[in-house]
């Protein structure tokens, strides 16, 4: 019944996103730094396609708790 | 013993002075002795929505300042027994107030024997907001079913738990009941599940609130009308009844199929 396209379920995943950046209190930028430090770190040890490294923030529900965690994904070259 | 109801949600155009005026006025009716309070000074509206605008004298302001009494201040509403309103000031500004004086303003409210006094806070997040907050015992957010309102709804709950007002209860406001079957709106479910507070409860979009703002006419007075049915329903719920949420259904649409079949129905007669 639920169209995972319709509008009232993309107004709630962006507004899940959004919600997590402002309680993190995390903007783009901080994000970005981030990403380029880590990138910075694993370099050293492995060759990694920094152009395609992406991290997000994500939230995950266990036991009735929201867990908000950050999550990358770093190609091994 | 008075409480202090403050009622606010961030951004603007959400319903609070709607919601302030239909709490007030319906508390009013259940036997209430009630003042609303108008804080969003410099912009209010309260007295418009109550249509109470050609009655005042002094203000908030005023109050504060020592230029008259808390009692002339406030506009008595002849409509209904114990409802009175606070009028903000049109010609000053948030800055004119600090959250200490409006905790002492509540206070010399309480004296007078009022059993809930309700503020209407102004949209943001600054010093009207704070004002607002400062003599509160509860909280009530609105919000409705648009990303930019349950975003903004979100940061004032959490500017309102580090101000030690817990616990504050959430009104979704201007739900289309059509759009949310369709979703291709949040349902109450959706925001719950985002803000995690508990709902005090849900008020269709209806054309009676329009129609009684123009007549400053609040609706929950209104026994014919939808918003106002689930305004006195929250009213009875901060009364401590336990009133079921409104099941709000969507209009009656015939479908194709549903054409097609009585189409085809009415040719076997």
């Amino acid at each position: 019944m639920y169209n995972n396209n319709s509008s009232g379920a993309i107004a709630k995943d962006r507004l899940k996103y959004l919600i997590l950046k402002d309680r993190v209190s995390c903007t783009n930028e901080t994000l970005d730094m981030i990403k380029q430090d880590i990138v910075k770190v694993i370099s050293n040890y492995i060759d990694i396609d920094k152009y395609n490294t992406k991290l997000t923030l994500e939230q995950d529900i266990k036991n009735n708790k929201s867990i908000s965690y950050i999550n990358i994904k770093i190609p091994i070259k | 013993m008075s409480e202090v109801i403050v009622v606010t949600s961030g951004k603007g155009g959400v319903g609070k002075t709607t919601t302030s005026a239909n709490i007030g006025t319906g508390l009013a009716i259940e036997g209430k002795k009630v003042v609303m309070l108008d804080a969003d000074i410099g912009l209010r509206n309260l007295d418009v929505v109550m249509g109470l605008e050609n009655r005042i004298i002094y203000d908030l302001v005023h109050v504060i300042e020592g230029t008259c009494r808390l009692k002339q201040a406030l506009v008595r509403d002849k409509r209904y027994d114990g409802l009175y309103l606070l009028p903000a000031a049109q010609t000053k500004d948030k800055s004119a107030v600090t959250p200490e004086q409006m905790q002492k303003l509540c206070n010399s409210i309480k004296e007078e024997g009022f059993d809930y006094i309700i503020i209407d806070c102004p949209a943001g997040i600054e010093q009207g907001f704070k004002n607002a907050i400062a003599a509160a015992d509860k909280a009530i957010v609105v919000t409705t079913p648009e990303i930019s309102a349950v975003r903004d709804a979100d940061r004032i709950i959490g500017m309102l738990e580090s101000n030690e007002l817990l616990n504050s209860k959430l009104i979704l406001n201007r739900i289309r009941v059509d759009m949310v079957s369709r979703n291709e709106m949040m349902s109450l479910e959706d925001v719950e599940e985002i803000l995690a507070i508990d709902t005090l409860g849900i008020i269709p979009d209806d054309e009676s609130i329009v129609i009684s703002t123009n007549k400053g006419e609040p609706a929950v007075a209104n026994e014919n009308s939808l918003a106002g049915q689930a305004y006195r329903n929250i009213v009875k719920r901060i009364l401590g009844e336990d009133i079921p949420l409104m099941e709000l259904m969507p209009p009656t649409r015939t479908t194709l199929f549903d054409k097609i079949f009585s189409w085809l129905h009415k040719d076997k007669e």
